[in-house]
């Protein structure tokens, strides 16, 4: 399948108002969706990563937050951890609920501009929408959210570049941004590849496909020109290795996940469209698609990119839904009518604007953390030693910088050793006293199901100091 | 690809629907041309036969025979045992008396001749059944193949189907999967002319009554039927004659022994199964067979978007069944390349860039009698080594059966979920807490029994409820620990990874 022609301007929508009234429509659906309850339990790690940041301390060895931690942190997600960490010492906790509502709304508006060029403007919006919506588990209070914007960013530009072969030089300081923000760089530089692949293999000359590789070497070079260095460029795979034996979102995406459904709805209807109209697609095309069915399977995190990479592809299809097969020289086909990018810029802003006393309204406080515990957690001395749940263990660094996690949610900055011990202590396996007597811990931040609470209680008997939100807090006895 | 030598789907189909009716009533004695004019090859030789059949041969053999590795066969022998007794097929559970609903026997038919089987000839006859199963399987696959392409192509994906054989177990889901491709190879040729067999109704009573996969055929009639209906090949008439194979077939399946009940129970496993029996959880890709199922599928699609031509819309809900399939439980991989073989085969022919090559008659004669003597020969191998075999098992928790069988009647054993099948089989005087047989079990009850197991909260009160006096667990178990630490149990046995506790007398 040929991409339609993209040099003769497409009309604008006849009226400005219906524009208007769909995007408005949108993007109140999109904000609605956007403006929550913090309820996510990583920001508060990124918090406590931005404010150490921000007041001039530095990651190493000993850890600033846990003295077990083996591996010196790498803060690859230091720019809106500071960002976060500044807007949330001016607004507070509706800071959280509205960086996170911005960037829901930023993916939205960024998919529109994925499709707006070729779709009618109604159309373009539910595909943006559809998307925004399988991408949404993945968009929660933390860099990973800004992370999927600029993906998105990322893919529009290189998908630009796939079709006309011209480089986009703004996706090199696209791609330092990009680096300093969250780990999905490495998606963005593999998808820049995918480009380069795909238009070798679709036979376009080597030396216009070699000036694309020149700005993916450039997007590399930035990439490891930030202030964490050419190490940034292994962190995918250190990161990663124990993410994939321990953290959920690193296991492999499945039928369960609802953004696997989506994406393979979405695939579904990409080849369903082509087949129906019995196009043919490029070899370009088809390894876009298989990337993007890759990143589908290969962990839960990569799901929702996988949706972005796929909805260019989609929408070529679509595009091509009621034209003709065989495009005539004397009669062209009929372009849809676009949506104005001002009409979209300006009704985002509002949105933006809107989000930010939506957010103070529905989010006065945090969910799922014990904010009961946290006077109790602060009146610990210095640098005691806490068995948290991973999942708490960020809230507990932000509330109670006093005290240090045994096991934190960085899965990163341990071994292997120290993350099977550490589940070996949770879920009270024969051994279980091991890692707690190593530690000195005394104090216990655990799900009130979980099987180490009933051990501690039994046959330590330790007593329980507090309970909220689920957790429960128990120490030894004095 | 020129036109020349791809028709558009629908005549190709008619083509090779013509030409095989053709050899049916005899009237290709000798070696005719294709239809694109294209003069044919030769067909395939005796010796290109052989060489090709005997390595066949000797890999089916020997992915087909190997010792019991499915911890559920001894469940299956049981039921048999049990069923050949009382002829009760259905009723109060007459194996546990945790369980809560009535238990219900939808895979007598397999489980009876196993378990006739293994009072013959011992553990033996199960690994024989497995072999039989995975050699008439390659048969068919063979068979359903050679239909759409050439030897060598058809021999590919056969190979492709047999890659996914290791995942067939020893119990009644191996039958399954081969009726799965009786139905595959019935449905392909009523998507061929247009006339569905009734034979796929006496086939869904027998498939019902041996597995519970058996919903897997009319499912795949009604994507055929869909798939056809987009092909605006099938008229009125065809079309109910579709319907109507379709629902006597689920109907007869409400016929078995069983009754009507058997017709829900596939939801009703599935829903108390998920979350804790793995063959029921959904499919990752870091499962090896899975990647290739659903690999060659996406390649087979891939080729479709990439030549731009669509085939028949029976084989593309053909081909989005199998993947449906592969993506949802792990039992359900090798089922998906049942449905993929012969679309593999296809797929494979057009990538040599020619039709298939027309056989004559006594050619395709030779090759079935070929096909058929090298099944008999693997049958015959299979019975002589079956046994031996059989020997090399590691029975689960066998070396506590010497214990557990000096266990006084009535004794409540708090058995670790994996072991409990041979447990059902081989200690019928114990009272088991859980067995595999999960659909019998209240849920809150099951999710009570795995919150023990993990010693989270009330472990203590659902051990006192169930009135355990023994364990058999894995040995760092949280809840054998809690057991040893906290409630004073003492070991009596360790064995491989597993521990038999008692709890302190009084």
């Amino acid at each position: 399948m040929s991409p339609p022609s993209v040099s003769s301007r497409a009309p604008r929508a006849r009226t400005a108002l219906p524009a208007v009234g769909l995007t408005g429509l949108a993007l109140a659906v999109v904000t609605q969706l956007g403006v929550r309850q913090v309820s996510d339990p990583s920001p508060w790690l990124h918090l406590r990563v931005g404010e150490l940041l921000a007041s001039g301390g530095r990651f190493g060895l000993p850890d600033p937050f846990s003295p077990s931690a083996a591996r010196v942190y790498a803060p690859t997600q230091w720019l809106p951890s500071v960002l976060g960490y500044e807007l949330f010492e001016r607004l507070g906790v509706p800071a959280l609920a509205w960086m996170r509502a911005l960037s829901i709304i930023g993916l939205f508006v960024t998919l529109v501009l994925v499709s707006r060029r070729r779709l009618p403007a109604w159309l373009a919006l539910t595909i943006a929408a559809v998307v925004t919506v399988i991408c949404l588990p993945t968009m929660t209070e933390r860099p990973q959210a800004l992370g999927m914007v600029l993906l998105a960013l990322t893919v529009r530009g290189w998908w630009g570049s796939l079709e006309d072969g011209l480089p986009r030089w703004w996706l090199v300081p696209l791609a330092w941004v990009f680096a300093a923000s969250h780990g999905l760089w490495s998606i963005g530089l593999a998808f820049g590849a995918v480009v380069c692949l795909g238009r070798l293999l679709d036979g376009a000359p080597v030396r216009r496909t070699a000036r694309l590789a020149v700005v993916l070497g450039a997007q590399l070079a930035v990439t490891a020109a930030t202030p964490l260095g050419p190490a940034l460029l292994v962190t995918p795979f250190t990161v990663g290795s124990n993410g994939r034996q321990f953290v959920e979102e690193w296991q492999p995406g499945t039928i369960g996940s609802s953004t696997v459904v989506g994406v393979l709805v979405l695939a579904v209807a990409t080849a369903g469209i082509t087949l129906v109209r019995g196009d043919r697609l490029s070899r370009s095309r088809l390894l876009v698609i298989v990337f993007s069915l890759v990143l589908t399977f290969a962990a839960i995190r990569t799901g929702a990119p996988a949706a972005i990479i796929l909805l260019p592809v989609l929408v070529e299809a679509l595009a091509h839904v009621g034209a003709p097969r065989v495009q005539s020289a004397v009669q062209p086909v009929a372009k849809p009518a676009i949506l104005p990018l001002g009409v979209l810029l300006t009704v985002a802003a509002l949105a933006a604007a809107a989000a930010l006393p939506l957010s103070f309204l529905r989010s006065e406080g945090p969910v799922g953390v014990p904010t009961a515990m946290t006077a109790q957690l602060d009146r610990l001395p210095a640098g005691t030693a806490v068995f948290s749940q991973t999942d708490v263990s960020g809230w507990l660094l932000w509330v109670a910088p006093n005290v240090a996690p045994v096991v934190d949610l960085r899965a990163e900055s341990y071994t292997p050793d120290q993350m099977h011990a550490y589940l070996q202590t949770y879920q009270a396996r024969a051994g279980w006293q091991g890692l707690i007597d190593s530690s000195g811990t005394r104090y216990a931040l655990v799900e009130d199901t979980s099987a180490l609470l009933g051990a501690l209680e039994s046959e330590r008997h330790w007593t329980v100091l507090g309970r909220d939100s689920g957790y429960t807090l128990i120490g030894a006895p004095a | 690809m020129s036109t020349a030598l791809n028709p558009p789907p629908d005549v190709a189909d008619e083509e090779r629907s013509n030409d095989e009716s053709h050899d049916e009533q005899g009237h290709g004695a000798t070696l005719t041309t294709t239809s694109t004019g294209l003069s044919s090859a030769e067909a395939p030789s005796r010796a290109k036969i052989w060489l090709v059949g005997i390595p066949v041969l000797i890999g089916v053999t020997t992915i087909a025979l190997r010792p019991i590795t499915d911890p559920d066969t001894w469940w299956n022998l049981r039921a048999g045992q049990w069923l050949r007794q009382t002829w009760q097929f259905a009723g109060p559970d007459p194996f546990s008396t945790f369980s809560a609903h009535d238990f219900i026997l939808t895979e007598w038919a397999g489980d009876v001749i196993a378990s006739i089987g293994y009072d013959l000839v011992g553990p033996g006859a199960v690994v024989f059944l497995r072999a039989l199963s995975v050699i008439v399987l390659t048969a068919l696959f063979l068979a359903s193949a050679r239909r759409e392409a050439d030897l060598v192509p058809a021999v590919m994906a056969t190979f492709f189907g047999l890659s996914t054989a290791p995942a067939i177990q020893e119990r009644p889901l191996a039958a399954g999967v081969v009726f799965t491709m009786v139905a595959v190879i019935l449905w392909r040729r009523a998507a061929a002319d247009l006339r569905p067999s009734w034979w796929l109704v006496p086939l869904s009573w027998v498939w019902a009554s041996t597995h519970g996969s058996w919903s897997i055929g009319p499912v795949i009639g009604v994507a055929t039927f869909l798939g056809l209906l987009g092909d605006r090949r099938m008229d009125r008439r065809a079309g109910v004659r579709f319907i109507g194979v379709v629902l006597a077939s689920i109907v007869v399946a409400g016929l078995t022994p069983v009754g009507p009940r058997l017709l829900a129970l596939p939801l009703t496993i599935r829903s108390a199964a998920s979350g804790l029996v793995a063959e029921w959880t959904f499919v990752d890709l870091t499962n090896p067979t899975a990647l290739v199922v659903v690999g060659v599928g996406v390649l087979l699609v891939l080729g479709w978007l990439r030549r731009g031509s669509a085939p028949s819309w029976w084989k593309v809900a053909h081909c989005a069944l199998a993947l449906a399939l592969a993506l949802s439980y792990n039992r359900m991989i090798t089922i998906a390349a049942c449905v993929l073989v012969p679309l593999v085969a296809e797929g494979l022919q057009t990538m040599r860039r020619r039709p298939v090559t027309k056989t004559s008659t006594s050619t395709h004669l030779r090759e079935r009698r070929h096909l058929v003597a090298g099944a008999g020969i693997a049958v015959v191998l299979a019975a002589a080594l079956c046994v031996p075999v059989s020997r090399l098992d590691r029975v689960p928790g066998a070396a506590f059966e010497p214990r557990l069988d000096a266990m006084p009647v009535g004794t409540v054993l708090f058995d670790w979920y994996d072991l409990s099948s041979r447990l059902v089989f081989a200690e019928p005087q114990l009272h088991l807490v859980i067995d595999t047989r999960i659909e019998v079990y209240d849920t809150a009850y099951v999710a009570a029994y795995v919150a023990a197991v993990r010693a989270q909260p009330g472990w203590e009160a659902f051990v006192d409820r169930t009135g355990a006096t023994r364990a058999l667990l894995p040995m760092d178990a949280p809840l054998a620990v809690a057991l040893q630490e906290q409630k004073g149990w003492q070991v009596l046995q360790r064995s491989g990874d597993d521990v038999l506790l008692a709890a302190p007398v009084g």
